[in-house]
């Protein structure tokens, strides 16, 4: 193609053949004020502020395609008085006050006032009739604030080819609204492109739904920073080795995670705000399934040995991340591991039921299958030593000890704690149980402890816990197949003695719970007086949270919990020892573990004189098509559920449960997608700050 | 055979019809010489035209239309109709071209934007002259020429004056204003009448034989504007709806030096800025008259008057002393008491009760009760019986 080269002010300015005049120009870093004009949607030359002169007249400039020779000019006592009048118009019927819109400070209507420096005076004001409307999931509409540049509807029709808004008179007043009323009534596909390119607060996100410069939620929110929109897009598009490639690329042990991951993606999935959460972690599961190859382990990056050596304390999720991206930097890696096989928690913790021992085993031989060395059965006590024979030492040892609570009765036989419960069935030699088994506490690891008992064979499990339904720690879908599984639950009750004779037990007193608080990270109970009882049991399993096995002698600094204190980089008080992981910071999740034990890798791989970049690319990715297209009822299509054994059958012995995905399930769930990450796509507009003279003048 | 086609029909000189008028020869060019395939057929009315004079082409001469296209689309080797009717189209409209194959229908105006440089728009009338070109007939045109109440739609030669359309509808070109083009038009002097309705966005004829104020003509042509503007441009939807305001304010006596100033640049940059004919034509009689009639407009904006007598605000309504019979009836029909004296008297209407709602006029079986300049008299000022005043109609 010819590059065309025309005169703007004088100067010489070189387009593309069919480029606008405005486009060229505000290439080449002349500013032409503009308002209808963005740089990824077709123009329209609405607006009226982009006006320039040529050949005696003028027109405007997004819609004037440069031709070779032609002579534009910006300035000008006719060009400017015009372009003053489209504004004044503009702002004569547009709200006066700024300073209350949500825009405020974001706006490109109030950097024109700014830059063109021009008020309606003279003109008649008026207020459009239009109501706020806050009807629709995920977007404000306020359409008395719309200039009616035309951008959503362009970006709706046009960039997206879903034409869910467009323009409309009601009493001789022009405005755009859906087509069909609401949103989701008119198809709308909750892109957010309207949003994205509206340039005055007519259109906006919802509180928390999204901000300028704005990432897909999922992407945000996993602590890993897994690319959650593009790998559902690839499983809608049924491209399942490169959706496991694109996934590898952040997340180690990501199909354990595809079991059991607690997902704060899905929470904050903004497809939450029209019905359900994507299944985000069930489609994760699909892709990774569907990759039998592993097309993702040959192109793994490995860098040459550094000669350096770093010891990792605990085998777990955060210790087999830390270990494996150490390995991958280039380091020599032992890791020390107290019990005989690596996992930590997916092998002792969480029940085979949810996590299936095959499926973890797999994961953790490709992690370790780079090079890591493990030494089993080696508890580690003396951290300093350690840090005396390597370069440098990562503790990752989680939270171990299950917490007995200090009430009367708790150190009879038959009261047991969670982790040494779950460790010991995970082993084989579950400890014996009665009758009936009462689990005191509500989150998940209570759940796996009642579920687990109820496999075991006790007749009656029962679970109480200081919160009520609906502050309830754990999962939904936990107490769900809990409770189907025959599981009794006690809501708001506080624990006050472990009741019976001698070693026996015949049940717990409790107190009900009025009102409890966090201040502080300190718990403040009320309880309703007289309202003592006992819940009769015969063995009592205490699920009430998990601490580290650390003590003070082993000198490092501790916290909260017995937590390690470490720096914003995981540096403990010990020049060359490192931590990560549930040790740091409480009791956590999964991928929060493994996201932790890569981030310390990176901060190890630095103090040993590497880049601290891990990052990797396992997979080319094309660009998603930003049409989407119309697709009538999407904003209602139901989440898909994946299947699950009947309780009866559950309840018999510790096959997984749940069913994954089948590969039309997963692409119509991965239809569901809002694509929000899309909106990543389109270009924040040029506003006059950005160029560094004034341009076309005022 | 297609050249024979497209030889024909440039052989009879035809001209586009409407607010694009030009010799078919010169818009067929591209696609003649040009190299340009056209993709589309647009068979539609200008943005601006409002009165849609000829939708009996679309049921009576259905088959001419149809003939029309049928010619279009052979001559330009071109599959994809569209064809644009008015929303407020007559229901025997929408039925003729429902489902007619091939042929898709949209209601509502046309957006210019979307309009390619390959499509080939064209008016309905030029298709239907297309047709009979080709069939050795006359070209034609619809128009409709309308006074007070009365209208009249006709079809006479292309070339036929506007004179000749008037004569032709049975009116007679009496003393007062002429408007070509309705709202979207032209006020023409007495020697344009012999002028062809040519290169306007609609076919209206617009008789005042009575008075006529170009001011308060403007303004219901700006209201109309705002109303119907489709609200892209900014110029056309705020442009129209500020011109309209001044123009309020100009006609009900609230009209401030610097108006008229204000109103020449938003008519010249609604004109020139808009982006189809809607926006060009809606300031187009404005433009003329803020020229020709100059001194209206300053009658209005500094003088407070309305010279015609049609603006309300500077008129009020009277009774002609020499014509009242007496017989009450104005007086049992107005709501608001203004009217004084009783059966056999001439009727007086005081001023300051008067709410100017024209009750009265429209009762009056002798047609005595006229507009009139404030402050000018036409009826006695105190009690007086039927028959003892006289003064001369003509003063009004
Ligand atoms: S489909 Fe996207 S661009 Fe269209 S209205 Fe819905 S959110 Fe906005
Ligand atoms: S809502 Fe925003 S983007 Fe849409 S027309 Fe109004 S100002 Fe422009
Ligand atoms: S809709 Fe899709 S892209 Fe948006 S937050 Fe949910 S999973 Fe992520
Ligand atoms: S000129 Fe008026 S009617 Fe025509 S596109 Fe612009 S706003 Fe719409
Ligand atoms: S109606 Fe007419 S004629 Fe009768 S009294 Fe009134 S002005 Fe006179």
């Amino acid at each position: 193609m010819k590059p065309v080269v025309f005169k703007l002010d004088g100067a010489t300015v070189t387009a593309r053949e069919g480029q606008s005049v405005l486009s060229a120009a505000l290439e080449a870093g002349v500013y032409i004020p503009h308002l209808c004009h963005h740089p990824d949607l077709p123009d329209a030359g609405a607006c009226g502020l982009c006006l320039v002169e040529t050949e005696g007249k003028v027109v405007s400039s997004c819609t004037l395609a440069a031709r070779e020779g032609m002579e534009v000019r910006t300035k000008g006592e006719k060009v400017q008085a015009r372009r003053e009048l489209a504004l004044k118009l503009l702002l004569a019927a547009h709200p006066e006050d700024c300073s209350t819109c949500p825009k405020y400070g974001k706006c490109e209507l109030q950097t024109l006032m700014q830059y063109m420096g021009v008020s309606p005076e003279g003109l008649g004001r008026r207020l459009k009739p239009i109501a706020y409307n806050d009807q629709n999931p995920l977007i404000i509409h306020d359409m008395m604030r719309c200039v009616l540049c035309g951008r959503c509807v362009r970006a709706c029709h046009k960039a997206r080819g879903v034409g869910a808004i467009d323009y409309t008179k009601k009493d001789g007043e022009t405005l755009v609204s859906p087509v069909k009323g609401l949103l989701m009534d008119s198809d709308c596909r909750f892109c957010g492109a309207c949003v994205q390119v509206c340039p005055t607060g007519s259109l906006m996100d919802k509180e928390g739904q999204g901000e300028q410069g704005f990432t897909a939620p999922c992407k945000a929110t996993c602590p890993a920073g897994t690319n959650v929109p593009e790998y559902v897009r690839l499983v809608k598009e049924g491209r399942y080795e490169e959706a496991s490639c694109l996934i590898h690329e952040r997340l180690p042990l990501p199909r354990s995670l595809g079991h059991i991951c607690s997902h704060p993606c899905e929470d904050a999935c903004r497809r939450e705000c029209l019905n359900e959460a994507v299944s985000i972690r069930n489609l994760k599961l699909a892709a990774l399934e569907n990759d039998p190859d592993k097309v993702w382990k040959p192109k793994r990056k490995l860098l040459p040995a550094t000669g350096k050596r770093v010891a990792v304390v605990g085998a777990g999720p955060c210790g087999l991340s830390a270990a494996y991206y150490l390995r991958k930097q280039g380091h020599s890696v032992k890791i020390f591991e107290r019990q005989a096989e690596p996992g930590g928690m997916l092998r002792y913790g969480i029940p085979a039921y949810r996590m299936p021992r095959d499926v973890a085993a797999d994961e953790i031989n490709d992690l370790l299958e780079v090079g890591v060395e493990v030494a089993y059965n080696s508890p580690i006590g003396d951290y300093k030593k350690l840090s005396g024979e390597f370069d440098a030492v990562v503790i990752a040892i989680g939270n171990q000890q299950g917490v007995r609570l200090p009430i009367e009765g708790s150190d009879k036989p038959m009261a047991y704690v969670n982790l040494d419960f779950l460790r010991l069935t995970a082993e084989g030699n579950p400890p014996k149980l009665g009758d009936n088994v009462l689990i005191l506490g509500g989150g998940n690891v209570a759940f796996d402890c009642s579920r687990t008992a109820v496999r075991l064979g006790a007749k009656q499990v029962h679970m109480a816990c200081l919160e009520n339904e609906t502050n309830l720690p754990g999962d939904q879908e936990e107490m769900e197949a809990a409770l189907e599984e025959g599981v009794t639950m006690h809501f708001g009750k506080s624990f006050l003695e472990i009741v019976g004779e001698g070693d026996a037990i015949t049940g717990v007193k409790t107190v009900d719970v009025a009102s409890m608080s966090f201040e502080d990270g300190r718990l403040h109970l009320e309880t309703v007086p007289g309202s003592e009882g006992v819940i009769p049991c015969d063995t009592v399993i205490f699920a009430t949270g998990q601490r580290a096995e650390m003590a003070p002698e082993m000198g490092l600094a501790l916290g909260r919990g017995n937590s390690i204190v470490v720096d914003g980089s995981g540096r403990t008080g010990l020049a060359n020892v490192f931590a990560g992981g549930d040790v740091t910071y409480g009791t956590q999740s999964v991928v929060k573990a493994v996201a932790s034990g890569r981030s310390v890798a990176e901060s190890v791989d630095r103090f040993l004189g590497g880049t601290g970049d891990t990052s990797e690319k396992l997979v080319e990715l094309d660009t998603a098509s930003p049409h989407i297209g119309k697709e009538p009822g999407f904003g209602a299509r139901p989440r898909v559920k994946n299947g699950i054994l009947p309780a009866g059958v559950r309840r018999t012995g510790f096959m997984r449960a749940e069913k994954s995905f089948t590969c039309e399930e997963a692409r119509r769930e991965a239809g569901r997608c809002l694509q929000c990450q899309l909106r990543e796509q389109l270009q924040p507009p040029k506003t006059w700050t950005d160029f560094e003279e004034g341009g076309a003048g005022r | 055979m297609k050249q024979e086609l497209v030889q024909k029909t440039l052989g009879a000189g035809l001209y586009e019809y409407g607010h694009h008028a030009c010799p078919l020869a010169q818009k067929w060019e591209p696609f003649l010489t040009g190299g340009v395939q056209a993709e589309k057929l647009l068979v539609a009315y200008d943005n601006a035209d409002y009165t849609f004079a000829s939708l009996p082409l679309f049921t009576e001469e259905k088959a001419l239309l149809l003939k029309g296209l049928g010619i279009l689309r052979e001559a330009f080797s071109v599959e994809r109709v569209e064809i644009y009717l008015p929303e407020s189209a007559p229901e025997e409209v929408k039925t003729a071209w429902a489902g007619e194959p091939g042929l898709p229908v949209v209601y509502g105006k046309v957006d210019v934007r979307e309009v390619g440089s390959k499509d080939l728009l064209h008016h309905p009338e030029t298709v239907a002259n297309i047709a009979r070109v080709q069939a050795g007939q006359e070209p034609m045109l619809y128009a409709q020429v309308a006074q007070d109440e009365q209208e009249k739609t006709l079809c006479l030669p292309l070339e036929s004056t506007v004179g000749k359309f008037v004569k032709a509808a049975g009116f007679a070109i009496a003393e007062g204003a002429v408007v070509a083009g309705g709202y979207f038009g032209r006020m023409l002097a007495p020697g344009q009448l012999n002028q062809p309705l040519y290169g306007l966005s609609n076919c209206r004829i617009e008789l005042y034989p009575g008075s006529f104020c170009a001011v308060s003509f403007a303004q219901k042509a700006s209201a109309h504007a705002a109303a119907e503007s489709c609200g892209r441009c900014t110029f056309c939807r705020e442009g129209n709806y500020q011109i309209s305001r001044f123009l309020k304010s100009a006609v009900t006596g609230r009209g401030a030096e610097e108006d008229t100033a204000w109103l020449r640049s938003l008519s010249e940059a609604v004109g020139e800025e808009s982006v189809c004919s809607f926006g060009q034509e809606s300031v187009r009689f404005l433009r003329d008259a803020l020229v020709s009639e100059s001194k209206s407009f300053d009658a209005h904006i500094k003088g407070k008057r309305c010279d015609a007598g049609v603006c309300q605000a500077f008129t009020d309504y009277a009774v002609d002393g020499s014509l009242c019979v007496g017989c009450d009836k104005c007086r049992q029909a107005c709501r608001y008491g203004a009217i004084e004296d009783g059966p056999g008297f001439i009727h007086r209407i005081d001023v300051f009760d008067c709410a100017k709602c024209g009750e009265c006029a429209a009762v009056c079986p002798e047609k005595a009760i006229y507009r009139v300049r404030v402050g000018r008299l036409i009826g006695p000022t105190k009690a007086t019986k039927v028959g003892r005043f006289r003064t001369s109609r003509k003063q009004y």
